[in-house]
């Protein structure tokens, strides 16, 4: 039976139909039968790992940092994904001024909408956790249906945090900015268990001692963290035990209505800010225009501005770079002679490279006008190419020179396959160019075509020939050969991308 | 029907044979069309004619299947710096830098087309001071409404003086008092011996403003001429007392 149209279930479905017509067409059966298959084989695993895993899972339960870290850390990147979701469904989408127009109660919009997200954010726990409970209930354990109201009290609780976070930003910075503040703060959480445990890896052998003295004293059973802790509460609501998981339905379900109760009406103001555009960011100016000249000069100043005034952009590539610091931190402790820190370095050039290229030549934002322009498109995107490399190599020029002293060739590696790296990134993103929107950076690998896997590879042999430097010489050919390889993919490739997206502004000299 | 009382070399614009397809479909089909310098053209045409892929073709955005283009005698394909140093295309929807300010957005085109620095910041400002852009000079391009936008776009195709600009419904989202004073700046540009092709819906404006209209339907001008002219193809009365250009659109865009 279909739902009565304007109720809030219909409502629903159609959120629903909204959210799978993302994965439609030849896509949707290849993730259907792909997810189908992993699932039941899934089932199967639990199944016959249950006998003997039982006594086990109810070991871990009696030392819960493992399950219940575990479930947090789990439960943090839900969140990080929430707010994305959250950004999405409260903020941006362009339905909104439809929805809000019509006679539907904006509360039951809103209401939908965080559902939506909620149900969203339980498809990942469902398909991981549901087979231990079916497997459970064949096995003789049917406690393990309590995996049930667990995934929903999660997804739940996690879409309230997503919920609440995004709204919070609306109300501190409006409605525009906590777009990308929101972007900004998921990537943050995202990031932030992988950096926490880091931490032991950058102390010193001491500190790293008493740490691990401290964590030993909490575990045990009146510590912080022991097993009667509150925080390992979900595992043991996992495992079907009554109280743990009526507080954790509570905590979902409560948290999820207090959350859209109490932020409700901003998402309707804020809503309305989005629609209206609220008003122009003004920066200061003041008296006569100074204009600069030369085109390379207008050019770059151009393309940094833009980059440097997107914090969009800027959160997106810099945050990845955020899970490499870690690995620098070692390599700075142990010096240049360290195996890692030259191919680490050489990896976040290139991508950094490539991530500030694909901005400079396919997100270009007003591509007619230069192709009107009475300018060489070849000297635009060479200028462009280079708007992308100088910042990068301008970061990695004084690492390179202060070990230039100590160890010549570690800084001479450094610098060749940096600057290789940065720049046949750049490269395979004037020779295999694909028009692509600022804000779609982050899924640049997914979205733009075989550019994405070119420059994988590229970057590849450049971790690889840096590598080969510290001493691995014999593996030098094929590290220089997958470089040329994705070169030469690039460029021929790229010939039918060039003309297309340079149109008939010479598109060979695009290649030049 | 092709006007062929001016030769290419003295003509603004000098179309000939001009032809694209998209797949099966013939967008512009062998098109020729020549502009005097000093002349205020209009390009009319219902939905799907083949206005925009015209002007793009010769603003060198796209690149023709067969035919020729030319500004000012240099051929658009093989100098096509020489002709676009001397030409501005205003796309219907232009796209501005988000994050820039209209004086670095204007520093920018400026950068573009080799405009020296001083003369620059004083084009910029002046334009921006009659499109009463300049007390928004130092906010981003982002906040700004379409006709704004609008505005701004134009500034920056006009910014480099050229001799030939080629506007694709320039008037969109401009609200009456600023249309009013964008056609009488196209009006005294005209005036100094400077070339306006545009294409508009808005019929009344074509009337009032243009010297000569071409009607092209199917990819193809089935009419050219002066208002009058026009008239005379339909029959129907010259003068000011005669048919409105919307009388002797639709009787010469009727389909057959």
């Amino acid at each position: 039976m279909k739902p009565a149209p304007g109720s809030w279930p219909w409502l629903f479905l159609h959120e629903m139909r909204l959210s799978w017509r993302g994965v439609s067409g030849s896509h949707f059966w290849l993730i259907a039968i792909g997810g189908g298959l992993l699932w039941f084989f899934m089932h199967w695993g639990a199944w016959t790992a249950l006998p003997a895993g039982y006594p086990v899972l109810r070991g871990m339960l009696a030392v819960p940092i493992f399950l219940g870290g575990l479930y947090w850390l789990f439960a943090s990147l839900l969140v990080s994904q929430t707010i994305v979701h959250a950004v999405n469904a409260l903020i941006v989408r362009e339905d909104l001024d439809l929805l809000l127009s019509s006679p539907l109660p904006q509360r039951s919009v809103f209401l939908v909408r965080g559902l939506a997200i909620a149900a969203s954010a339980a498809l990942l726990p469902a398909f991981a956790a549901l087979p231990l409970a079916h497997a459970g209930l064949l096995r003789g354990h049917p406690e393990f249906l309590a995996l049930y109201p667990l995934v929903a009290a999660t997804a739940l609780g996690c879409a309230a945090a997503g919920i609440t976070i995004t709204m919070t930003l609306v109300r501190l910075l409006g409605a525009r900015r906590a777009r990308t503040a929101g972007q900004v703060f998921a990537a943050v959480v995202g990031v932030v268990f992988f950096l926490a445990f880091q931490i032991p890896n950058v102390l010193p052998a001491a500190k790293r001692a008493v740490l691990g003295e401290w964590l030993k004293l909490q575990v045990l059973d009146n510590g912080l963290l022991g097993p009667g802790s509150l925080l390992w509460w979900p595992a043991r609501a996992g495992f079907g035990e009554a109280l743990p998981l009526l507080a954790m339905i509570a905590l979902g379900a409560g948290g999820f209505w207090l959350a859209v109760s109490l932020t409700y009406r901003r998402f309707v103001t804020g809503t309305q800010e989005t629609i209206t555009g609220g008003r122009p960011a003004v920066r200061a100016a003041a008296g006569a225009p100074v204009f600069r000249s030369g085109l390379t000069r207008v050019l770059l100043f151009k393309e940094w501005r833009l980059v440097l005034r997107d914090m969009q952009v800027v959160s997106q590539t810099l945050l990845q770079l955020l899970y490499l610091v870690p690995m620098v931190f070692i390599g700075f402790k142990s010096g240049p002679k360290n195996l890692y820190i030259v191919p680490v370095i050489v990896a976040a050039a290139a991508m950094l490279a490539g991530n500030l290229a694909w901005i400079t030549v396919n997100a270009e934002e007003a591509p007619e006008l230069l192709a009107t322009a009475p300018v060489p498109v070849a000297r635009v995107l060479r200028v462009k190419a280079a708007a992308a490399v100088l910042p990068v190599l301008a970061l990695l020029l004084p690492l390179a020179l202060w070990w230039a002293p100590r160890s010549p060739l570690e800084s001479a590696t450094l610098l060749l396959c940096g600057a290789g790296g940065m720049l046949s990134a750049a490269l395979i993103q004037v020779w295999s160019p694909r028009a692509g929107k600022r804000g779609d950076l982050k899924h640049r690998h997914k979205a733009g075509g075989p550019a994405g896997m070119i420059e994988m590879l590229s970057t590849i042999g450049w971790i690889g020939t840096a590598v080969c430097a510290g001493g691995r010489w014999e593996w030098l050919p094929l590290a220089a050969g997958a470089v040329a390889l994705a070169l030469g993919a690039a460029w021929f490739g790229g010939r039918r991308a060039r003309a297309e997206t340079w149109g008939s502004a010479a598109p060979e000299a695009a290649g030049a | 029907m092709t006007n062929t009382h001016m030769s290419g070399e003295s003509a603004a614009l000098a179309v000939s044979g001009l032809s694209k397809s998209f797949g099966a479909k013939r967008a512009v089909d062998g098109l020729d069309l020549v502009i005097p310098a000093g002349e205020f053209h209009a390009l009319l045409g219902p939905n799907g004619a083949g206005k925009t892929t015209t002007l793009r073709m010769i603003a060198g955005l796209l690149r023709p299947d067969s035919g020729t283009a030319a500004i000012y005698g240099h051929d658009i394909a093989r100098s096509a710096t020489a002709a676009k140093s001397v030409t501005a295309f205003l796309p219907d929807d232009p796209l501005l830098y988000g994050k820039l300010t209209p004086l670095e957005y204007l520093e920018f085109v400026a950068g573009l087309w080799a405009v020296p620095p001083d003369a620059a910041a004083r084009r910029a400002q002046e334009l921006l001071e009659w499109l009463e852009l300049w007390g928004n000079r130092g906010e981003y391009v982002e906040g700004f409404s379409r006709g704004m936008r609008q505005k701004l776009a134009l500034a920056g195709a006009m910014i480099h003086e050229p001799r030939l600009m080629i506007l694709d419904e320039p008037l969109t989202g401009l609200d009456a008092r600023a249309a009013r004073s964008v056609k009488d700046m196209l009006v005294a540009y005209v005036k100094k011996g400077n070339t306006v092709v545009l294409t508009t819906h808005i019929l009344e404006i074509a009337e009032r403003l243009a010297e000569r209209i071409s009607i092209i339907l199917g990819g193809r001008i089935v009419a050219q001429g002066t208002l009058d002219e026009l008239r005379s193809r339909t029959g129907a009365a010259v003068g000011p007392a005669g048919a409105t250009l919307e009388d002797v659109f639709l009787e010469l865009t009727e389909p057959a």
